[in-house]
């Protein structure tokens, strides 16, 4: 005989919960090539909360090595848009590694799960993270949500290179410094 | 595995990637078009994807 919902509930493993929900978007050369403003053609694909659900994304869409150039992936905390404009991006700032071309996908993949997994002392203090896939090289962004609190920013990007195995010195730059002075931005921290 | 700094829920690397292998269909109630810009994001072997029309 079939088993009942109540046998069922019983048998199936529960789901493994994470502390944030997170929301994967991507944006792609083909959408922005329509639209007029910076952000309007980001796509919002999907939001997981376990660990369970993570992977079904994971598996189905492509590393950054396999996607298109000039795609953007970002996989933010639920509710925070991956854009300056956001209110708790607005004071936030960046820190970045550049990989050669079609290497970051081991990155990648260490920097989603040490987010989701929260191993950051100051997970709390993060926004999420982006790649972004170009003609010569990727580039991994992580968003941090206060550039001022220089202690938080040096122990997040320190932390990161730990857990994505990154042996070169990565730089911090404010979100507000980039948006007054573009590529001309300075580095205001490095680790 | 399965830790706590103060009251966050933590998983190390090592743990979450055991479940990698055994999550392979898209999460239950997705359901999203796959036009010509999200067929750059899905690879060709997602489940559940309805087929670009």
């Amino acid at each position: 005989s079939r088993p009942t919902s109540a046998g069922v509930d019983s048998i199936l493993p529960q789901p493994h919960p994470l502390e944030n929900s997170w929301t994967l978007w991507f944006d792609s050369p083909a959408a922005k090539g329509r639209q007029s403003s910076w952000g309007v053609s980001m796509r919002n694909i999907h939001t997981f909360s376990t660990v369970e659900d993570f992977w079904r994304l994971y598996n189905n869409i492509n590393p950054p090595s396999k996607l298109i150039i000039g795609a953007d992936l970002y996989c933010f905390k639920h509710k925070i848009e991956p854009k300056w404009e956001d209110p708790i991006c607005a004071n936030g700032g960046k820190w970045t590694m550049v990989t050669n071309k079609s290497k970051s996908d081991g990155f990648w993949l260490n920097t989603l799960m040490a987010m989701i997994g929260e191993q950051f002392d100051y997970g709390e203090e993060i926004c999420g993270a982006v790649v972004n896939v170009r003609n010569k090289q990727e580039k991994i962004s992580l968003w941090t949500k206060n550039a001022a609190n220089e202690a938080v920013q040096i122990s997040l990007g320190k932390k990161w290179k730990e857990v994505t195995e990154w042996k070169e010195i990565i730089h911090f730059i404010v979100h507000d410094d980039a948006r007054k002075h573009d590529r001309n931005a300075k580095n205001r921290y490095s680790v | 595995q399965l830790g706590s700094r103060s009251t966050i829920v933590t998983y190390s690397k090592d743990f979450l990637m055991t479940f990698q292998n055994n999550f392979t269909d898209l999460p239950v109630g997705f359901v999203m078009e796959l036009d010509n810009i999200l067929s750059t994001l899905f690879n060709s072997d997602s489940r559940s994807v309805p087929n670009s029309t």
